[in-house]
């Protein structure tokens, strides 16, 4: 009976699995890419938005951040496998590589949003993001397109653009 | 005892606590020069700080984070330690003799609860008393003074600690393992620190101190762990957890745990005639002073095949109000019913104990300031075979430090306060004095202490801790200090020696004891008296070590070491009369009580630890003490023959008989009833990254165990013990785990009961 009961205990939680350590540091890469935008004076609203599509342990990394860190003065909140109407309201949005199909469909709602798409996966800053994550060896690295950043209606740091592999 | 009581109003009181808050700050400067530092360096960046990392150290960090072979055996070898100094740093750069127990090397050994995980660190020993309870001692000192009552046995010197929270029992002083709320599974990490260390944490840590560092939440996301062990002797094992996140900053972890240990036998040992016989024995036989041996057991302890059963839950919660502010509150509840020898009754020693306590504890970090306090309640009962024993307690602890750096030199004044309540006039009639204390009694220390941290050059540091404890009983202020100084030859090597002082506390029994034992009732009273003045015993030790990494492998760890304590305490037969009872009829009656004795302890011992991370897979470590123990102008007699030798002397009314102390009395000896050698070690083998494989072995020498009724000898004893687990997906395991392999089934402990090899078979799940 008592084992009983811890089992179903078990079984009524939802659960997620554990944290990997580069999703951690990706995660710490897409805040500290925050601090490296301009991003226009008037927010969308009073929070930071952060769009995560198809990857609950990035959206679960981010939240931690979201815990302690602001972007500018604003709280900073995160939505998990937004819809498209919540996508509006988004000001950064990581698209995993799992859903790198839905990219093009994604930048035609965004455009000209001023929302910093950021995306996993080699070659996707030509097709359209602003910044890609790629995996070369045991190094995290990332692709940077300035037009397309440019495009949205947001300017990046220089720093940014010195440290990432710029692809224009 | 059922789940179903457990978690009702106790459980629900310490979920009710969690309901509160407070405010704290936590801030670590970022470091600017991340592309200067060495992969350990990196390491030791908390998570704020790579928050506040620029994009580029950013992108250095998470390239040395690569977790290369490499730093995944220093990882392995230098693990972080915070009690050695109360701050965070490598192991390898720790000035005390101190040990980590990871939450890895507990899960991959296989130890089913905490005492059996400190097999895993040198310096200390532990047996087991009955099945899944155990006796612990950091480097020894137990027994003493030997020939005495059976609670000498007890470790009163080491304090342990939960988060840093006290965790000892005020009443004989000791640890009762089993009132832990906590189990294994809830544990993240262990740290020992070997030697006088009471400057640091206050009193009682004098042999050492232990502070198990819980598990927290980390993230948002909702995570369950669960795990069962099913084994021999009908024993079960469950613990279940799981960390979520509440509204938009809480963490929480919400842990149960429940075990029940069976024995390998149902028979105990008796004072009688030295031997063991089952319950029915015990309940019809009567000594020779017509008294049973063990009356109505059979009502009061129902199942002689029980070990121990117990229950525990905790709830913690994070709230980070920012980067600078955090608070934490944790709250639990606990029962135990255990099979122990803590008190042992007139003939029968092993008897059942029972607890149920709760606990809050609150921590907050503000800009270096750092506070704690801290609650416990419940009742507890010693000895269930023995009316007199059970009492209700209450402890207070309130902790206040500030961290204030100036350049290389680390400054940590703080404040602290601790009070035990304890009462047991509910249970008792006070009247007749039926309690050991007979009404509510109170211990409080008042402190103040002052830590200085500097640093010379990297290569030198200088640590210099003193403390301050006024108590309230005895009226006295008592000063220790610890005076540290290593030296960083390289990376490689360090060189470290430590000079400290520390001082146990006062217990309630040597304290407060006012208890009237009808020895033979209406013919023989015995009145236990306790001594508001006793000198609390004190400790001097000084130590070298040397640290080694002689390939990047390998770390070794060595230490010699020589402790004096002096100002034990006594539990002594004074006087006997004859007084007339109630009734007018004439009986004895005789007062034992608490006095100091002029003994010092003199230990001398080395002890050195090795571990060898071979590859990512292949891990080893082996490690063991070497010591002596002498006592200098022991106070030989047994407590029994002076009782006898008194009662013996006893002719007429009005001449008392009391013990008279000759100096032929007292002797110089070689102190026998701590082993004189102990260790053990351990080699882990993950295969294919599905199966791990553990072996580890622990042994000690023989001893002999010397109390007031018998010596007895405990032999030297090997254990072996095998866990193998497969991962069959992600996180979850299901594993086979056999303890004492070599199935040598000799007791550990005086009285104790028999320790056969133990099965266990069992999953463990995480979602």
């Amino acid at each position: 009976m008592k084992r009983l009961m811890m089992l179903v205990m078990v079984l009524v939680t939802i659960s997620v699995g554990a944290s990997a350590q580069k999703e951690k540091f990706k995660a710490l890469f897409i805040y500290n890419f925050t601090k490296n935008v301009d991003w226009p004076a008037q927010l969308k609203n009073n929070q930071f938005v952060i769009g995560v599509i198809g990857n609950s342990q990035m959206a679960a990394e981010l939240q931690t951040i979201a815990l302690t860190q602001k972007v500018g003065n604003l709280p900073i909140k995160v939505v998990n496998s937004a819809s498209p109407d919540e996508l509006e309201f988004c000001h950064l949005v990581f698209l995993s590589s799992s859903k790198t199909a839905q990219l093009p469909n994604l930048l035609g709602k965004l455009s000209g949003k001023q929302t910093l798409v950021i995306t996993d996966g080699k070659n996707l800053a030509t097709k359209g993001s602003a910044i890609s994550f790629i995996q070369d060896g045991d190094k995290l690295k990332f692709e940077i397109s300035r037009r397309n950043i440019e495009k949205q209606g947001l300017k990046s740091s220089s720093a940014l653009a010195n440290l990432g592999i710029l692809v224009d | 005892m059922t789940i179903n009581s457990f978690l009702s109003r106790r459980w629900l009181t310490a979920l009710a606590f969690s309901a509160s808050c407070l405010v704290a700050v936590n801030a670590q400067e970022a470091t600017s020069t991340v592309s200067e530092m060495t992969s350990e360096q990196i390491q030791q960046l908390s998570y704020n700080d790579l928050l506040q990392l620029s994009l580029e150290d950013l992108i250095t960090v998470a390239n040395k984070f690569g977790m290369s072979a490499d730093e995944m055996l220093e990882y392995f070898l230098n693990k972080d330690i915070v009690a050695a100094s109360k701050k965070a740093e490598k192991s390898m750069e720790s000035p005390l003799s101190s040990t980590v127990i990871s939450k890895e090397q507990i899960e991959r050994s296989g130890v089913t609860n905490i005492p059996e995980a400190l097999r895993l660190a040198p310096g200390v020993i532990v047996r087991e008393k009955t099945p899944g309870n155990y006796d612990v001692h950091v480097r020894g000192y137990d027994n003493i003074p030997s020939n005495n009552i059976l609670t000498y046995s007890e470790n009163m010197l080491t304090l342990l600690m939960i988060d840093n929270r006290p965790v000892y029992s005020y009443a004989f002083g000791g640890t009762f393992w089993e009132t832990l709320p906590i189990e294994v599974s809830d544990v993240e990490r262990i740290e020992i620190i070997r030697g006088p260390s009471s400057a640091l944490y206050g009193p009682n840590a004098v042999s050492g101190a232990i502070n198990i560092i819980t598990k927290k939440a980390t993230s948002k996301s909702v995570a369950v762990s669960f795990d069962n062990a099913l084994g021999n002797n009908n024993t079960n094992i469950a613990n279940i957890a799981s960390t979520f996140g509440i509204g938009n900053k809480l963490l929480a972890r919400v842990s149960g745990n429940y075990q029940w240990n069976g024995r390998f036998q149902n028979d105990f040992f008796t004072f009688y005639d030295s031997r063991y016989h089952t319950q029915d024995f015990l309940e019809i036989t009567k000594d020779k002073d017509g008294m049973y041996l063990k009356e109505n057991a059979s009502d009061i302890e129902p199942n002689p095949r029980r070990a121990g059963e117990k229950f525990g839950g905790n709830v913690a919660l994070y709230y980070p109000v920012n980067d600078k502010v955090n608070f934490e509150l944790a709250a639990g509840a606990q029962k135990s019913a255990v099979l122990t020898s803590m008190l042992g009754n007139r003939m029968v020693p092993f008897s059942i104990r029972e607890s149920q306590t709760q606990y809050i504890d609150f921590k907050a970090n503000a800009g270096g300031l750092q506070a704690q306090v801290n609650y416990m309640a419940g009742d507890q009962e010693y000895e269930k075979m023995v009316k007199g024993f059970h009492i209700d307690l209450q402890s207070f602890n309130a902790n206040l430090e500030y961290d204030y750096k100036i350049q290389n030199l680390s400054l940590r004044p703080g404040v602290s306060y601790q009070q035990a309540s304890y009462d047991d006039s509910k249970y008792v009639n006070t009247a007749i004095k039926e309690g050991y204390l007979n009404g509510k009694c109170v211990l409080s220390t008042v402190a103040a202490f002052m830590r200085a941290d500097y640093t010379a050059f990297d290569k030198l540091r200088l640590v210099g801790a003193v403390r301050w404890d006024k108590y309230n009983k005895p009226d006295v202020t008592h000063m220790t200090y610890q005076f540290i100084t290593s030296y960083k030859i390289n990376d490689n090597h360090l060189v470290r020696g430590v000079y400290s002082r520390a001082n146990r506390g006062p217990f309630m029994t040597d304290t407060y004891s006012d208890f009237t034992w009808q020895r033979i009732p209406g013919a023989f009273n015995i009145l236990y008296l306790g001594n508001e003045n006793l000198k609390l015993p004190v400790m001097d030790m000084i130590e070298f070590g040397y640290r080694v990494k002689p390939v990047k492998y390998i770390q070794a760890d060595f230490e010699v070491f020589q402790t004096k304590t002096k100002d034990y305490s006594w539990f002594m037969p004074q006087s006997i009369a004859i007084k007339l009872s109630e009734s007018g009829k004439p009986m004895m009656e005789g007062i034992i009580g608490y006095d100091n004795f002029d003994m010092t302890t003199t230990q001398i011992g080395f002890s050195g630890n090795i571990q060898i991370a071979v590859n990512k897979n292949l891990t080893m470590n082996v490690f063991g003490n070497i010591q002596k123990t002498e006592l200098d102008h022991f106070y030989a007699r047994k407590a029994s023959e002076i009782l006898e030798e008194m009662v013996g002397k006893l002719q007429t009314p009005d001449q008392p008989v009391n013990n008279e102390v000759k100096d032929a009395d007292f002797v110089d000896q070689t102190h026998k009833s701590t082993p004189s050698y102990y260790g053990g070690g351990s080699v882990n083998y993950i295969f294919k990254e599905k199966w791990n494989i553990n072996t580890s072995f622990y042994y000690y020498g023989k001893q002999t165990f010397a109390m007031t009724f018998m010596d007895t000898e405990i032999p030297a004893k090997t254990l072996v013990n095998a866990k193998v687990s497969y991962n069959f997906a992600k996180e979850n395991k299901v594993f086979v785990n056999v303890r004492n392999l070599l199935n040598d089934d000799s007791n550990e402990f005086a009285f104790a009961d028999q320790i056969g090899t133990k099965f266990f078979a069992g999953v463990q799940l995480n979602f």
